[in-house]
C-alpha cells in the first residue's frame, strides 16, 4: 500500500513539473521564425544571431516528409493568429503563395539594398538571396567522364539505361519548382511531354531530393537531379560522386534562391525587423555558401567552393512570377502523370 | 468526385492494405502458434524473450524499419510493392503476432482436450483454435491495414504511389484543408466501416481475457508442413528485430556517437518527454474514465460509443494537425494556442483510443467480487479507490500510459504542425537529419529511441504479466 501512495506522489510530481517545463515560457525580447531552411544549417545561424543581439530566437523547423509545404500551410491556417514573425524558405514558391494569401507583411530590409530588383517582390513583401541551384548528380566509379550526361535531356536520351537514373516526385519541393520553370520555359506541350517520357522510360521517381542523393552516392543509379545542397553534402563527405551544373550551352539551370519574409500581424515585429536584417546580409549570404546551404549568390561575393564547378551558373531565362503562375496546372499534371 | 485514375489508385492502395493486413497476421498466426505446439521446454523458452522483444518492436518508427532493408533491397535491384509490402509487414508484425497471441489465449483448455479425444491435433486446430481466436486475429489485420493505409513514407521509399500521397499532393498544392479533406473521405470512409467491424468483436476479446486460460492441455502435434511454416515465421521474425538494430549499429559505428547525438538533441529529447509524459497522462486519465462509463452500458449504446472513440484512428495525421491549427487559431479559442497543449491534444486525439482500449482491457480483468466486498466494506469512496481499487487498475495504467507515451515520442504528421514555435521532438529531430543525410547521428538518435521503446515495452509486459499470471 506505500508503494502505491509512493507511486502516486511520484506520479504526481513528475506531472506537476512537466505542467510546468510546458508553461513556462521565456520573458524578454524574442522573434518566432518559421524556416524550411534544413535544421543542421539553420539553427547554427540562429544561434550566432541570439548571441550577437540578446534576442531569443524561437524556431520552427519543417522536414522534408511534409515536403515543405508544412510550415507555410501553418502560415495560412494561423492567418487569424499569427504566431511566426518571420518565414524563412528555401525557395520562393512557398513564399509568393503566402504573399497571394495576404499574409505576408513589406519590409524593404536596408540588408537588401545590393540585391538585385529581380530577386525582390515587387511590394517589398518578400526579398531573395542565397541561390541553390537544380543539378545532375553523378556516380563517378558508374560513369566515366565522357559519358557524364550535361543536359536534363539526357533523362530521355535512349542510348542511356532509365533505370539507371532517378528524380524526386516532381508534385513536390524543388523538382516541382523545376518542372514548373520548365513549362515556362518550353511551353506546356513540350515540357509536359518531356515528363510523360521520363515517366514511360521507367526512370526511377523517389521521395525526396535527399534520397536521390543517396542512391547515387552508394552507386544504386548512376546520376539524378538534385539541389546543390543536396549534392554537396555527398561531395564533401567524399563519395565517389561530381556535381553537373546542365543545359549550359542552351536553356540553363534553375536556380531557386532563398526567401525571407515579414508575417503580417506577427507578434515581434520590431524583432522580426532585425531578425531579417540580419538574414540578408552579404555576409550572411557568404556564410550560408561556406556552410554548404546556398552556392549561388545574387550579388557579388568573392567565394569558391570545392563542391560547384567554377564560373558563372547560366541561370534559366524565366521569372519567379512566371513558375509560380504555371505552378498549380503543373502540381496537377505532375500527379496525373507519376501518381499511378 | 474522384476520377478514374484516383479510383485506381483507391483500389490499388486498398488492396495493398489488404494484403499487408492478410501477410501480417499470416505470419504471427503461424509465429504465435509455435508456443502451442512445440515440445522442447527449451524452445519454448526461448520463443517467450523471442516474442516479447518482437512484440516490443511495435513501438519501432517503420521509417527505422524502412533505412535498414533499404540498404538491402537497394544493394539487389528489389523494389516495388514487394519490397514495400515486406517492410511494413516488418514494421507491423508486432501486431500481428500480439493479436495471435491474444487470439490462442482465448481458447479454453477443456475444449481443446475435448477436441483431442475426437480427433487429430491438426483438426483440433482448424476447427476449434482458430474459429476461436478469428475475432482477436481479424483485429489484428484490420490496425495492420489501417496503418498501411495511411503511410506513405515507407511506398515513397521504395516507388510505390499510394492514396495517401495524393491526399497529401493535393494538400500541398492547394493549402487549405478542405479538398484533402473530401479526397481522404473515401479512406475515412473505409476506415470507419473497419473500425465498426473491430468494435464488435470487442465484449467476446474481453470476455477472453477476463477468464484467463492456461494451456495445461499442449503442446498440439502438427504434420510437417505446419511446423516448416512456423520455423519460416520465426525467422521472420528474427529478421524483423535483427535487421533494424544490426543496421543502426553498423551506422553509428561507435557508442561515443550515440552519446553525442543525445547531446546534440538534449532540447529536443527534454521536450519529447515532457510532451509525452503529458499526454499520456491526460490519455490515461480520460480512457480511465470513459472505460469505467462505458463498461456499464447496455450493449447497443456501448457499441455506438466504442465506434466514436475510436474513429480518430481513422484520421490521418496531417488532418488531425491542420484541423486544430485551423480551430484553435480562430479568435476567442486561443488560449492554448502556441502553447505545449496543442501538440499534447493533437496526441491525445490520435492516441487515447489506444488507452481506452488497454483500460477497458485491464476493467474487465478485474475480479467483480472483490469490488462488491470493497463497497460494502470501505470507511469511504477515497478509501476503498486509494486502497483496492487504485492498485487493481495500476498495471493496466501504466500499461496505457506507455503505450501513448512511445506513440507520442514517435509521432510527426500532427505533431509538426502544431508544436509551438523553438520546441520541437526527437523525431522531428530525427526526420530534419535524415534530410541531411547525417546517417551516424540518425542512427545514434534511432537507437535512443529504440532503447527507450524497449524499455517501456518490456515495463508494460511485467505489468500485464503480474495480473494476467501465464498470460
Amino acid at each position: 500500500m506505500r508503494n502505491v501512495k509512493k507511486m502516486l506522489l511520484v506520479l504526481c510530481v513528475f506531472l506537476m513539473i512537466a505542467m510546468l517545463l510546458g508553461a513556462c515560457s521565456a520573458k524578454g525580447r524574442e522573434v518566432v521564425i518559421y524556416t524550411s531552411v534544413d535544421q543542421v544549417f539553420a539553427e547554427d545561424i540562429l544561434r550566432e544571431f541570439e548571441e550577437e543581439t540578446g534576442i531569443k530566437v524561437k524556431p520552427v523547423f519543417d522536414v522534408e516528409a511534409t515536403k515543405t509545404v508544412g510550415l507555410a500551410n501553418r502560415v495560412i491556417a494561423e492567418k487569424d493568429k499569427p504566431q511566426a514573425d518571420v518565414f524563412w524558405s528555401g525557395e520562393f514558391i512557398m513564399t509568393i503563395v503566402l504573399a497571394n494569401e495576404g499574409v505576408l507583411t513589406p519590409y524593404a530590409s536596408p540588408s537588401a539594398n545590393d540585391i538585385p530588383a529581380i530577386y525582390k517582390d515587387p511590394d517589398n513583401l518578400w526579398t531573395g538571396y542565397a541561390g541553390r541551384a537544380r543539378v545532375i548528380f553523378v556516380n563517378t566509379d558508374l560513369l566515366s567522364p565522357s559519358e557524364y550526361p550535361t543536359s536534363i535531356f539526357d533523362f530521355l536520351d535512349p542510348d542511356r539505361d532509365p533505370s539507371q537514373m532517378a528524380i524526386a516526385q516532381p508534385m513536390f519541393g524543388t523538382t516541382m519548382t523545376q518542372a514548373a520553370a520548365l513549362y515556362a520555359y518550353l511551353g506546356e506541350e513540350e515540357a509536359r511531354d518531356f515528363y510523360e517520357q521520363l515517366k514511360a522510360r521507367g526512370v526511377k521517381v523517389v521521395d525526396g531530393n535527399s534520397v536521390t542523393r543517396d542512391m547515387v552516392a552508394a552507386g544504386q543509379v548512376a546520376f539524378a537531379l538534385t539541389d546543390t545542397d543536396d549534392a554537396c553534402t555527398s561531395v564533401n563527405k567524399g563519395d565517389p560522386v561530381k556535381v553537373i551544373i546542365p543545359d549550359q550551352d542552351a536553356m540553363g539551370t534553375l536556380v531557386i534562391p532563398n526567401t525571407v519574409a515579414m508575417v503580417k500581424g506577427g507578434p515581434n515585429p520590431e524583432e522580426a525587423k532585425v531578425l531579417i536584417d540580419y538574414l540578408l546580409t552579404k555576409e550572411m549570404e557568404k556564410k550560408l555558401i561556406e556552410r554548404g546551404w546556398s552556392h549561388i549568390p545574387v550579388r557579388p561575393i568573392d567565394i569558391e567552393t570545392d563542391c560547384i564547378p567554377r564560373g558563372e551558373i547560366k541561370n534559366m531565362n524565366v521569372t519567379f512570377e512566371e513558375i509560380f503562375n504555371y505552378r498549380d496546372m503543373v502540381n496537377q499534371q505532375m500527379i496525373e502523370i507519376f501518381v499511378k | 468526385m474522384i476520377g478514374t485514375r484516383q479510383l485506381m489508385l483507391f483500389v490499388r492502395t486498398l488492396f495493398y492494405s489488404l494484403g499487408t493486413g492478410a501477410l501480417v497476421m499470416i505470419v504471427g498466426v503461424f509465429a504465435a502458434s509455435a508456443l502451442w505446439t512445440f515440445h522442447q521446454k527449451k524452445l519454448t523458452r526461448l520463443l517467450k524473450p523471442l516474442f516479447i522483444l518482437s512484440c516490443v518492436m511495435i513501438f519501432v518508427p517503420p521509417y527505422v524499419h524502412a533505412l535498414a532493408w533499404a540498404d538491402l533491397f537497394y544493394r539487389y535491384g528489389i523494389e516495388g510493392f514487394g519490397a514495400s509490402l515486406w517492410v511494413m509487414v516488418m514494421a507491423l508484425l508486432p501486431m500481428g503476432l500480439g493479436f495471435s497471441l491474444l487470439g490462442f489465449y482465448l481458447v479454453e483448455d477443456a475444449m481443446v482436450e475435448a477436441g483431442r479425444t475426437l480427433n487429430r491435433d491438426s483438426a483440433v486446430m482448424s476447427a476449434i483454435i482458430l474459429p476461436i481466436a478469428m475475432p482477436a486475429m481479424l483485429t489484428g489485420m484490420i490496425f495492420a491495414f489501417l496503418w498501411t493505409l495511411h503511410d506513405f513514407s515507407v511506398p515513397s521509399l521504395f516507388f510505390v504511389n499510394i492514396y495517401s500521397l495524393e491526399i497529401f499532393a493535393k494538400y500541398s498544392a492547394t493549402n487549405h484543408p478542405f479538398e484533402p479533406f473530401m479526397l481522404s473521405l473515401p479512406m475515412m470512409l473505409v476506415a470507419t466501416i473497419m473500425i465498426v467491424f473491430i468494435s464488435g468483436f470487442t465484449k467476446k476479446l474481453m470476455m477472453g481475457l477476463r477468464k484467463g486460460q492456461t494451456r495445461d492441455a499442449l503442446p498440439l502435434h502438427m504434420p510437417f508442413w505446419f511446423k516448416c511454416l512456423q520455423t519460416i515465421a520465426i525467422g521472420i521474425l528474427i529478421l524483423q528485430i535483427a535487421v533494424p538494430v544490426i543496421s543502426l549499429i553498423v551506422k553509428v559505428a561507435t557508442p561515443s556517437n550515440i552519446w553525442l547525438s543525445i547531446l546534440q538533441a538534449r532540447r529536443e529529447l527534454g521536450f519529447t518527454l515532457v510532451l509525452s509524459t503529458l499526454t499520456a497522462t491526460l490519455s490515461v486519465i480520460v480512457a480511465l474514465f470513459l472505460a469505467r462509463k462505458v463498461i456499464g452500458m447496455e450493449k447497443r449504446s456501448r457499441l455506438l460509443i466504442w465506434v466514436c472513440i475510436l474513429l480518430p484512428l481513422a484520421i490521418p495525421a496531417p488532418l488531425v494537425g491542420i484541423g486544430l491549427v485551423t480551430l484553435f487559431s480562430q479568435p476567442g479559442l486561443g488560449l492554448i494556442y502556441g502553447t505545449i497543449w496543442m501538440p499534447v491534444l493533437a496526441n491525445m486525439i490520435r492516441f487515447a483510443p489506444l488507452a481506452f482500449i488497454t483500460m477497458s482491457v485491464q476493467l474487465k480483468r478485474m475480479d467483480q467480487s472483490l469490488l462488491d466486498s470493497v463497497s460494502v466494506f470501505q470507511k469511504n469512496q477515497m478509501h476503498g479507490f486509494i486502497n483496492v481499487y487504485f492498485p487493481m487498475v495500476l498495471p493496466g495504467i501504466t500499461a496505457a500510459f506507455m503505450v501513448v507515451f512511445i506513440l507520442t515520442t514517435g509521432e510527426l504528421g500532427a505533431t509538426l504542425l502544431v508544436s509551438p514555435p523553438g520546441r520541437s521532438t526527437l523525431t522531428m529531430r530525427i526526420y530534419n537529419y535524415m534530410h541531411y543525410g547525417s546517417s551516424q547521428m540518425i542512427a545514434g538518435l534511432c537507437l535512443t529511441m529504440l532503447a527507450l521503446s524497449l524499455s517501456a515495452g518490456l515495463i508494460v509486459y511485467r505489468l500485464f504479466r503480474k495480473t494476467g499470471g501465464d498470460q
